[in-house]
Parts: structure tokens; C-alpha cells; sequence
């Protein structure tokens, strides 16, 4: 096949394209290579139709009806699927909730004034959140209202018996519903163990009962282990604000040290910003013959320092390896989550250095530098300082960095998106309510290259924009938008008249940059905060959410979430259930009935744009406006 | 070589298309009192019951026979066979000549009870024609009468029975399908005969049918509209009275399907067959898959290249109604004392599995309700090979051709 | 001529081949879709176990094929041009002697339509499904000469 058709197919960004076909020149495998070499998947995968839950398996379930129709435990099709799903919602949740415990554990060292360099950059935030949790700041120093929010904060972890604290930010409607339903969240740590008790042989084997525990799970992760990582993440590294930058791979630099943050948790990309400005290092990368430093995210964790201090972002998940493929990256410094173990190997084809920090993800060929808390920005300028050393081994002709980079403005945390409606959610309230603005849509998670790179988050935002739908989102979505020139307020002219109106009075772009992926959590506060300014539930609000092209367990934890909070959402790849026609149905159809809001499944982003607009205005029309 | 054969079916056409396979150029004619071309007679119950149209029936396209350049003589009966000069003769008084000579007339049916005469509605379903006399009688009659418990006798009960006719089945033995079954299925399958309708009369004796009904010896008496007899088959050896030609149930032939004579063979429902699967039991096999084996055996030899027919056994697949039944080789052992037997029987869902051996031998087969893989199984009778490394596994749900590996088996080319 | 030849060894009992023979014979060809069809598509090869090895087979499309002799209907026929056993479920039927005489085991049957199925090679296909979906290389379309010298150079390997 045509080399270059091929890297159009794969992706349709042009930065992107441009990598891959130098990988097909070089004979460089990437994702949608080994994708390739996995053709075709095993369909009792796609199904969720294998269990290897004991040891009697692995037993699968013919989804056709002549094979067995049964596990060895007797475990059937509903059972297993159910299962497959609650384990996955729970390593999700588990995902999301150990980078919040990372970010709490942060905190409270530094506010015990035993962390090697951070300290605590929004005092106002602080002190919101210890009222919340009804911790006394009257007369007490920051670190002392901190030590006790992070201790309240490291025990919704443990607790017992609920409820967490910020589950009680949803609409009591919603919350008196989860309550009915068994479901309102005791602990998070809880919920994930006792997912994986009932999952274990011979335990839960209602499919009904096995889901419900899924939405409970979901929900100590979007209203516990996720809020929580990103509330204590604005206390410790300021609250985002609207903030310029660049995006997508020609962020990179040809004359200076380049340095990727990937992964998720912004304890580490903090400080290694903060070391890359350090005078030393920046002495040392002259002397290597560099021109400076440069550092660029790719990830979450790339965007949680692009909306605290601009840094540049090089690209979404699927970038990973591309931007090793530029053959200018020095160093690729990683923490957790959606790392791909291809990297040590594909590293080795140039002088990149991958190097890992956390003590929960090593890979094998990588370079281990272990970070810790403690002594934080001290390793960080070591990391730093191994990729500057590595610039004189940097091959001037095997660099290919592509030219694409956009302008984009991001950082709109629910405080910066009310401080930009000038103090309260009003103007956007009756925006909605006048029809200017017909909803809001949070589109979320990863690429997936079983889907053309980046397609369907466009195109599935600019359905939107058109048709006068706000849209918010974090993640690889985000950084989709932002390569694309989406989180800019120009893109306004892109949005239909009235989003276009309301966009230019406020001078905000139509596609809303909240963050990284714990940072959906923000668009659940945000709903809750809009839901109760009219007194309605969440799940009476023209609103939806989207995962255009998910792939990890913790966006099925979101999506579960999600719905579990009342938001209809849209999935843009078929997750692993529909060997149940049972749990199928449920999550589809009954979740309406059970919890006011359900998934739909739509490859086809112009149709799911449709089915979302179909379903705002149906909410618009139930609200009578 | 001028091959002549008797019989347009299963055996005949199967002779004459393995001859003009080897041999392009010798004259082949195949005579058949019948007038249709080559159609399947063990379609006539689905014909009976529209299952099958008439040209579903039909096996071959219009120009087969002048593709395969074979004189046909159809409407044509053979009479008489003079072997010692390699003539016949049919009934229009034609002599034809033969080099080699292929009896293939089949088995007609035994009608071995006392009829009134001249009555119109008593049948038989040999040929298409009986078959579209019995269709057409349905269409007036309420109610319907078989004779005969086997196989052909209740294929034919449940045609009429899915055509609305009130059905009665008369069967000489307690059991139904006395060859083929036990009585634990039969019992079965009489359960699904009479769950859909059809009187069953098991162990009664016709002494006499009349044009209302059928009189039993133990002096009921079954009312009906129609009789239909299909109580076992006699071959059609008329032809062959007075000539040399070794005669016992059927035709006597050798395992190149040749009779004593020379120039003359036979094959299908004609010829008294051997058991190979015990005691050198002689009987008529007449089922459709033999016929065509021995016919190729037969052709092949007449046209000069020696093939052996590898051995008679009994085999016979049906549906009736949803129940699937398959029964394979020897599945009565009633007095054989060295014989075993392994059954799984599901009551409730009417699955019921037997496996007769000797030693390590398989010697019988019978499945009802569940026939999936029975195929491997048959091949394992047929070919009489050591079971032992297997024999538990033989009817375990997951049992099939995987399970054979362990037991050598001579083609396998296809297996790296 | 090509045939499906199976390396017994390499199968590990996956069965993605039965799956992709009933998405290839489902109308919708997707395997998703194919679970809301009625009927819904039958699988035409079998992952069988036997003597601790898994074994997928599909119609061996014999010659003097067992199952072409025994069809009373005519539906089971040979195709001199493609060399296999071809089956007409229009004319099907479902006696199910097939079934009974095919040593191998893989004619099934499509129940409610009482029709037999079988595999068809893929004949449409440049390779069939199943083949196309074996992840290990334990289905093989290749020719007799092919699979010789595989076989071949696998027992000098083993010297
Ligand atoms: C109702 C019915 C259902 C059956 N169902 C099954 C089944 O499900 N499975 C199965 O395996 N078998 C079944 N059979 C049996 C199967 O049809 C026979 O075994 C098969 O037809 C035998 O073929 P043949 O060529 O030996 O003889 P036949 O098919 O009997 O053909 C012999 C031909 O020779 C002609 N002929 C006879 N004498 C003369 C003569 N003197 N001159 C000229 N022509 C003559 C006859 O008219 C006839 O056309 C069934 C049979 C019947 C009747
Ligand atoms: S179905 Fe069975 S008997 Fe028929 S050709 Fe295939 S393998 Fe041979
Ligand atoms: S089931 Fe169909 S294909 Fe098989 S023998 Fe009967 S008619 Fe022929």
C-alpha cells in the first residue's frame, strides 16, 4: 500500500502523518503497527466473553448458542460480562484514585514542610475545600489547614462508611438516588476491593447487582479518588487560569535540550519544569552546545503543567512514540498510566533517553531515576541534568521535527470559567435558558488507533460548536482540540451564531480546556453547580458527555461515572459487553429507568453528534426551555 | 464394450457415470420402466408432503444423459435376461444386446396382506408415480393408514400427518423402527409421534384392508380413508427367473459386484448383501448411500479397473418432526452375550445416545435427538478400528475427530 | 491447488476461526451485528480437543466425498471446477445422512431451517476466514507441495 495513504488513514493530523510515514521510511513499528499484527482480536475478547477469573478457566462463552453456554463455575454470558466489566471499572477507579492519593500524599508532606520543593499556591482554594470538609482555618497558617485537609483527604480512602465528602457536591436528588439505589460510595479504596471480592469465583452472580457495584465503584473514583487529585493538585500548584500556549509536535526544538514529561501525576512535571529554568542547568545545556532547555507534556501530566505555566504540549497519547521518532528528544521522563512499554525499544533506534520515576512503573530498558517527594526538585534536576548530558548524542541527521504547532488558550478550571462570566454562572445559565447555548458537553479520554488518530474528537466537537453546544473537555480530547486551533476564541467563527455571540462577549474559545483526565471531576462540580442553580437533578440538564475514542479502563471508570451522575454519554468505541444482551441492555436501556441517564455506543462521530443534540434538546424540552 | 444398464436410480446412474469417467467412447444405455429422469426416491415423503417439488426431486439437469452420451430406454421394462447370449428382452419385445450388464432394478414393496380386490384406496410409494397418486388421495381424506413401523412406513405417517390427515401407524413389533432402534427409543420416538398426532398400534397383525379401514387380527378395526403399505421391500429380480444367476434375498455378488456370471453385476437394493459387522448375516441394505457405493464399485469394474465395495453395514438418518435420529450398524444384541453397551439417556430432553461394542470394537450406534459428530462415529464402525485409547471420550460432549488422533489413521496428509 | 492444511501443534485453542467463520457467513459480516441475526450464522469449523492437542477442522472436501454419496437430495454435490464439496441449502432436506457418514464430523445443522451447513472454503474469498483469523498459523492455505517442504524442513530441524 501507498506509504503515504497509509499515514493519513492512521491519523488526520499533519504533524502526526509526517512521523508516521518517517517511521514507515525508517521500518519503525508503532501502535497501529503492532494494531495490525494483532489482527484480527479475539472476539471473545470483544465480547467480554472469556473469564480467567479462576483457575478451572479459562472458560468463554459461545456468543452464537452451539458452544458452551456456560463457565466451569457455571458463570454465564451475563455473569462474565458483568464481571469483565466491574474489574475493569475498578482498575480505572483504582488509576485515578492513587494518582489523588500521590497528590494528597504531597501535600501533606509539604505541609508538614517535608517536601523537597513545592509549596502550597492557592491559599483561597485551601480554604474553600477546609470548609467544605469543616476544617477550622480561622487563625491556623496554611500548613496547618493543609496537614488537616490532606489527613480528611487520605481518609475518604479508607473510609468505611461514607459518605465522601465531595459525592455531597451533586444535587441532594442525585445523592438521595444513589442512597436508594445502595450505591452512594463508602470509601474508595472499599469499593475497589470489595469489586474485586465480588468479582473473584462464586461470589457476586447477579449481573444487575455486579453493574450497580460498578456505578458505586465509578463513583468513589469522579467524586472521590478524581476530585480529590484535582482539588489538592490546584491547592498545591495554583487553580488553573486561561493561559496561552502551543501545541502538537513542532513545539519541539531543533537547537535545544528537549525534554518530554508523559504520563499523569503533576508532581513530578512541576518540578521539572521548575528545575529546566534552573541557571546550572541551563549553563550546562550551553555547554553541551544546546541552546537552552525545552520542555513539552505529552499526556495528562504535560497538561497539567501546560494549564498551570503554558507549557508547551507536544502532543496526545498517540504521539508517544512520534515524537521519539523526531530524533530530537533528549529525555522522556515518565510517572504513570498510558505509557507504552514500546518505548525502552523504540528509544534504542535513536539517543533518546526514557526515563522512568515511579516506583509503581518501571520499564525494562529504561533508564529508572526514582523520584520522591522528599527530595523532589533536587532529583528533578537530575533527570534534568541526565537529558541535558545526553544532547551531544543527539544525530543532527536523524532529526525530523515536523513544523505543525497551534496557538491555543487553556486552563479553565470551574473558577476561571466563572471569573470569565464575570463572577457567578449566571451569563451561562441563561445563555442556556435563552438558547444561544443549547447544552454543554464534556468530550473526553485517549485515542485509540483502532480509530483514525484524533478524527472523531474533531469532528465530533466541531458537530457540536456548530450547533451552538458548548463544549468542555480534558485529556487527549483537549490536546486534539488544541493541535487543531479549537481552544482558541477565533475558533468561535467555527460555532454556530449563538455560541459564536456568547463566545465573543466573553473573548473564551467554544471548546473549554479543563485539564487532564482526573479532571473530569471539574465538569462533574460544574454540573452539580449549574443543576443546583436551577434546583433541578444532573440528569435534568442539557448536558452530555462523550469518549470519542477511549481505550483505558479508566475512561470505562468515567464513563461509568458519568452516567452514574446523571449525564447521558456517548461512546466512540464499543466496549467489551455485548456478549451479554442482558448487561448490554442495562447499560443502554434500563440505566435510564435505574439512574436517569445511559450509554449509547456511535463510531460514527457525526451520528453521535446527532444522537447528543437529539438528546439536549429532548432535556431542553422537558425543562420547558 | 457395450455396457446395458437396469435401473435409472441411485446404483444405475452411479454405474454410469463412474464407467464414462474411465471409458469416454463405449456405448452405456440404461433402461427404466419408469419415465422420469433420474430423481431420488427417498425424497417421496417430502414430495408427499410439498416439502420437495417434483424437480426438486430430479438429481441430474435435462442434458446429463446427453452430456454424458448414454442412450437412455425409459418406460421400457426388461423382462427377461438371456445370459447365454448376452441379450435381453423388454416387454415392447425389443432384444437388446449386452457386454456387460448392470441389475440395478432395486427392491419393489412387499405387500404381504390379504386386500379386498378393486378397491382405490390402498397405495404403495416406490415410485413418483405411486407418490403422486398418494398426494392426491390426501387431498380427499380425513384419515390415514400406514403399514408398516419402519423407517420408510413412518416417514411416510408423518407426510400425511403434516398434510392434516388423521394418521394411524400399524407396526408388526412392540417396537417402532424394530431394525434401527431399542426400545428405550423407540418409546421415545413414539412419544413424538403421538405428541404430534399420529395414532401409533404397535404388535398388531392386518389380516385384512378394505376400502374403509383396516381389519387387525386381534379384531379392531382401523377406519380410514387411505391405506398406505410400507412394510419392508422385495428386489426386483423378475428378470432374472430361470437363469443361472445366483439368487438369495437378493442378487448374490461378489465385492466386485459381480454375480456368478460373468458379464452380468449388480448393485443397490437389489443385491443380498453381508454384514461385515457380524456372523456373516445376510440381508437386503436398502438405503440410498450403499447404492451409490456399490454402483461406482460396479461401473468401475465393468469398465476394466478393479475396485472392492468394502462391506455392507446398516446406517439410516432421519428427522421426525424436531427429533433427529441416527442409527448406525448392529444396535440389537438381544442373545449376543460378548457384546457392551454405554448409554446416555436425557429424559427430559429427549437425548438419548447408545454405543454398542465388542472388545475395542465399535460395532453400533444409535442417536436420537442429538446427532452432532455421529459422522466420526460411523467411521469408527465402518473402519472396525481399536477404540480402546478413546472409548470413554466416545460420547462426551466435546467428543469429535480431535479425539481420533490418538488412534493411527492412514490419510492425513492435510495435517502438518 | 490450495487446501487448508492444519499444523496441529500451533493451534491453542483460541477458536477465533469459529467466530470468524460466522461473521463471514452472517449477512452483516460484522461481528457485532452478527449476534442480533436470526438465524444466527453457524460456525463451519470445529476447535476439537483430543489427546491433549487442540485441533480446528472444517470439511475436508474429500474426494468420492462420503456425504456427496449419501445426500438424497441432490444438495451435496461435487464442483469438478473448484474441487470441492458444495452445498445447496435451497435443496437441502435435512435428513442429516451427512451427518451420519462424515468421518470428519463437520457437517452441522442449522435447526430451525433444517438445512445441513458446511464449509464452503471461503470460495469468495482469497483466503478463507478462518485461516485469515488464526493467530498462530495453526490453519494454513497452501498447496500440498508447500506443505511438504514445511513438514520436511521441520523433521531435518528436529535431527
Ligand atoms: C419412500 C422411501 C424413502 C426412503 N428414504 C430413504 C432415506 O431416507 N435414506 C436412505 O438411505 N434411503 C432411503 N430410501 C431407500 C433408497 O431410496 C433406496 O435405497 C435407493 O433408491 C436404492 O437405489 P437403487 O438404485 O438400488 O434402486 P431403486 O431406487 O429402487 O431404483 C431401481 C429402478 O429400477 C427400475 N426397475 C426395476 N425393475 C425393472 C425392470 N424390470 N425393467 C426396467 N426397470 C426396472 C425401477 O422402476 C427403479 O426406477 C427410501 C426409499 C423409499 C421408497
Ligand atoms: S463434509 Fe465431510 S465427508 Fe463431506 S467432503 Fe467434507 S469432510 Fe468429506
Ligand atoms: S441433510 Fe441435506 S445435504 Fe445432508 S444428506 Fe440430507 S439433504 Fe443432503
Amino acid at each position: 500500500m501507498d506509504v503515504k495513504d497509509r499515514a493519513s488513514e492512521r491519523s488526520v493530523d499533519t504533524a502526526s502523518q509526517i512521523m508516521l510515514r518517517e517511521a514507515e521510511r525508517q521500518g519503525i513499528d508503532t501502535a497501529w503497527d503492532r494494531l495490525e499484527a494483532q489482527q484480527p482480536q479475539c472476539g471473545f475478547g470483544e465480547l467480554g466473553l472469556c473469564c480467567r477469573n479462576c483457575n478451572m478457566g479459562p472458560c468463554r462463552i459461545d456468543p452464537f448458542g452451539e458452544g458452551p453456554d456456560q463457565g466451569v463455575c457455571g458463570a454465564t454470558a451475563d455473569i462474565i460480562v458483568a464481571r469483565n466489566l466491574l474489574r475493569m471499572i475498578a482498575a480505572g477507579a483504582a488509576a485515578h484514585s492513587d494518582h489523588g492519593r500521590d497528590i494528597t500524599h504531597a501535600l501533606l508532606l509539604t505541609a508538614e514542610g517535608k517536601s523537597g520543593g513545592y509549596e502550597i499556591k492557592d491559599t483561597a482554594k485551601l480554604n474553600a475545600l477546609a470548609a467544605e470538609y469543616g476544617i477550622d482555618t480561622e487563625g491556623r497558617n496554611k500548613e496547618e489547614v493543609a496537614g488537616d485537609l490532606a489527613r480528611a483527604a487520605y481518609a475518604e480512602f479508607g473510609n468505611q462508611e461514607g459518605p465522601i465528602r465531595f459525592t455531597r457536591r451533586a444535587p441532594s436528588k442525585r445523592v438521595e438516588l444513589w442512597r436508594k439505589l445502595g450505591i452512594d460510595p463508602r470509601g474508595v479504596d472499599r469499593e475497589i476491593v470489595e469489586a474485586m471480592h465480588r468479582t473473584h469465583i462464586g461470589v457476586d452472580n447477579d449481573y444487575v447487582n455486579l453493574i450497580l457495584h460498578g456505578l458505586r465503584t465509578a463513583l468513589s473514583d469522579g467524586w472521590g479518588g478524581s476530585t480529590i487529585a484535582t482539588e489538592l493538585s490546584d491547592v498545591l500548584f495554583g487553580t488553573p487560569k486561561p493561559i496561552k500556549s502551543m501545541a502538537n509536535l513542532g513545539v519541539l526544538s531543533s537547537d535545544k535540550v528537549n525534554i518530554i514529561i508523559h504520563g499523569h501525576e503533576p508532581t513530578l512535571s512541576e518540578m521539572i519544569v521548575a528545575a529546566a529554568d534552573d541557571a546550572d542547568l541551563i549553563a550546562l545545556a550551553k555547554e553541551k552546545g544546546a541552546n537552552g532547555i525545552n520542555i513539552a507534556g505529552i499526556c495528562c501530566t504535560g497538561t497539567e503543567v501546560l494549564m498551570r505555566h503554558g507549557t508547551p504540549i507536544a502532543g496526545n497519547f498517540l504521539q508517544q512514540e512520534l515524537a521519539i521518532i523526531t530524533g530530537a528528544v533528549e529525555a522522556m521522563v515518565v510517572d504513570v498510566q498510558c505509557i507504552m512499554p514500546a518505548l525502552p525499544d523504540l528509544a534504542g533506534c535513536f539517543h533518546t533517553k526514557i526515563i522512568s520515576t515511579s516506583p509503581k512503573a518501571k520499564f525494562p530498558g529504561a533508564t529508572h531515576i526514582e523520584f520522591h517527594e522528599d527530595k523532589a526538585f533536587d532529583i528533578a534536576k537530575e533527570i534534568v541534568k541526565a537529558a541535558v548530558e545526553n544532547y551531544p548524542a543527539r544525530n543532527a541527521a536523524k532529526v525530523k521535527i515536523p513544523d505543525e504547532k497551534m496557538e491555543c488558550m487553556v486552563g479553565f478550571s470551574v473558577e476561571a470559567i466563572v471569573n470569565a462570566l464575570g463572577g457567578s454562572l449566571d451569563p451561562l445559565l441563561d445563555a442556556i435558558k435563552s438558547g444561544a447555548v443549547k447544552g454543554v458537553v464534556g468530550i473526553v479520554g485517549c485515542n485509540n488507533p483502532k480509530i483514525q488518530h484524533d478524527y472523531a474528537h474533531l469532528n465530533l466537537v466541531k458537530e457540536l460548536i456548530k450547533n451552538d453546544v458548548l463544549v468542555i473537555n480534558t485529556g487527549c480530547n483537549a490536546i486534539a482540540c488544541a493541535k487543531a486551533g479549537l481552544l482558541l476564541p477565533e475558533a468561535a467563527d467555527q460555532a454556530g451564531d449563538g455560541l459564536k455571540a456568547v463566545c465573543r462577549s466573553l473573548g473564551i474559545p467554544p471548546v473549554l480546556h479543563m485539564g487532564s483526565c482526573v479532571d473530569i471531576s471539574r465538569i462533574l462540580t460544574a454540573c452539580a453547580a449549574i443543576a443546583n442553580a436551577l434546583g433541578v437533578d444532573i440528569s435534568d440538564l442539557p448536558v452530555a458527555g462523550a469518549a470519542p475514542e477511549w481505550m483505558s479502563e479508566k475512561a470505562v471508570s468515567i464513563g461509568t461515572y458519568v452516567v452514574a451522575s446523571g449525564i447521558y454519554t456517548v461512546l466512540g468505541a464499543v466496549p467489551p459487553v455485548l456478549g451479554s444482551a442482558n448487561v448490554t441492555a442495562l447499560l443502554t436501556e434500563g440505566a435510564e429507568d435505574l439512574i436517569g441517564a445511559k450509554f449509547a455506543v456511535e463510531v460514527d462521530p457525526f451520528k453521535a453528534a446527532k444522537l447528543i443534540l437529539d438528546h439536549i434538546m429532548a432535556k431542553r424540552e422537558a425543562l420547558g426551555i | 464394450m457395450n455396457h446395458v444398464i437396469i435401473g435409472n436410480s441411485a446404483a444405475g446412474v452411479s454405474a454410469a457415470e463412474t464407467i464414462r469417467v474411465i471409458d469416454r467412447s463405449s456405448p452405456i444405455t440404461i433402461i427404466s420402466d419408469e419415465l422420469h429422469t433420474f430423481y431420488s426416491k427417498s425424497l417421496i415423503p417430502d414430495f408427499i408432503s410439498g416439502k420437495a417439488s417434483l424437480e426438486k426431486t430430479y438429481l441430474r439437469t435435462d442434458t446429463f444423459y446427453k452430456e454424458m452420451d448414454i442412450n437412455t430406454l425409459f418406460g421400457e421394462k426388461v423382462d427377461k435376461v438371456y445370459p447365454g447370449k448376452n441379450t435381453l428382452a423388454l416387454s415392447s419385445g425389443q432384444e437388446i444386446e449386452y457386454g456387460k450388464l448392470l441389475v440395478a432394478t432395486g427392491a419393489g414393496p412387499r405387500v404381504s396382506v390379504d386386500i379386498d380386490t378393486g378397491i382405490e384406496n390402498f397405495f404403495t410409494a416406490r415410485t413418483i408415480e405411486d407418490a403422486q397418486a398418494v398426494k392426491e388421495a390426501a387431498l380427499q381424506a380425513r384419515r390415514a393408514t400406514v403399514i408398516g413401523a419402519g423407517l420408510i412406513g413412518l416417514k411416510l405417517a408423518a407426510a400425511l400427518n403434516s398434510l392434516g390427515l388423521e394418521v394411524t401407524v400399524l407396526g408388526k413389533y412392540e417396537i417402532l423402527l424394530p431394525r434401527v432402534m431399542d426400545s428405550t427409543a423407540g418409546e421415545i420416538l413414539r412419544e413424538v409421534f403421538e405428541g404430534n398426532g399420529v395414532n401409533v398400534l404397535t404388535g398388531v397383525k392386518v389380516s385384512r384392508v378394505s376400502s374403509d379401514g383396516v381389519r387387525l387380527s386381534d379384531g379392531q378395526y382401523v377406519a380410514s380413508d387411505m391405506v398406505v403399505m410400507a412394510a419392508g421391500v422385495k428386489p426386483n429380480i423378475d428378470m432374472l427367473e430361470g437363469t443361472e444367476v445366483e439368487i438369495g434375498g437378493g442378487i448374490v455378488a461378489d465385492s466386485q459386484m459381480r454375480t456368478n456370471l460373468e458379464d452380468i453385476y449388480a448393485a443397490g437394493d437389489v443385491v443380498e448383501d453381508i454384514d461385515f459387522l457380524g456372523g456373516g448375516r445376510r440381508f437386503i441394505n436398502p438405503i440410498w448411500p450403499k447404492a451409490v457405493l456399490q454402483g461406482r464399485i460396479a461401473g468401475s469394474n465393468m469398465a476394466g479397473i478393479k475396485r472392492n465395495f468394502p462391506g455392507s453395514m446398516m446406517m439410516n438418518s432421519v428427522q421426525f418432526f424436531d427429533t433427529p435420529l441416527i442409527s448406525v450398524g448392529i444396535v440389537l444384541h438381544e442373545g449376543c452375550d460378548y457384546h457392551e453397551e454405554v448409554i446416555r439417556y436425557n429424559k427430559k430432553e429427549k437425548v438419548y445416545k447408545k454405543l454398542i461394542f465388542e472388545k475395542d470394537r465399535l460395532k453400533g450406534a444409535i442417536f436420537l435427538g442429538e446427532i452432532d459428530k455421529a459422522g466420526v462415529i460411523t467411521n469408527l464402525i465402518r473402519e472396525q478400528r481399536d477404540i480402546a485409547p478413546i472409548k470413554e471420550r466416545l460420547l462426551s460432549k466435546s467428543f469429535g475427530y480431535g479425539n481420533i488422533l490418538k488412534v493411527p489413521v492412514a490419510d492425513r496428509a492435510w495435517i502438518v | 491447488m490450495k487446501e487448508i492444511f492444519i499444523d496441529i501443534g500451533r493451534c491453542v485453542g483460541c477458536k477465533s476461526c469459529e467466530l470468524a467463520c460466522r461473521v463471514e457467513h452472517s449477512r452483516s459480516k460484522n461481528l457485532f451485528a452478527a449476534l442480533s441475526e436470526s438465524p444466527l450464522p453457524r460456525r463451519r469449523v470445529f476447535v476439537e480437543y483430543g489427546d491433549g492437542k487442540k485441533v480446528p477442522l472444517q470439511c475436508r472436501h474429500c474426494c468420492e466425498a462420503p456425504c456427496v454419496d449419501a445426500c438424497i437430495s441432490g444438495a451435496m454435490k461435487w464442483d469438478s471446477e473448484t474441487n470441492l464439496v458444495v452445498h445447496d441449502r435451497e435443496i437441502c432436506v435435512g435428513c442429516w445422512m451427512c451427518v451420519m457418514v462424515c468421518p470428519f464430523g463437520v457437517i452441522g445443522r442449522e435447526k430451525d431451517s433444517r438445512v445441513a451447513i458446511k464449509c464452503d472454503r471461503c470460495y469468495e474469498r482469497d483466503e478463507p476466514a478462518c485461516v485469515e483469523a488464526c493467530p498462530t498459523g495453526a490453519l494454513l492455505f497452501t498447496t500440498l507441495e508447500e506443505t511438504e517442504k514445511l513438514r520436511r524442513g521441520r523433521l531435518v530441524k528436529a535431527l
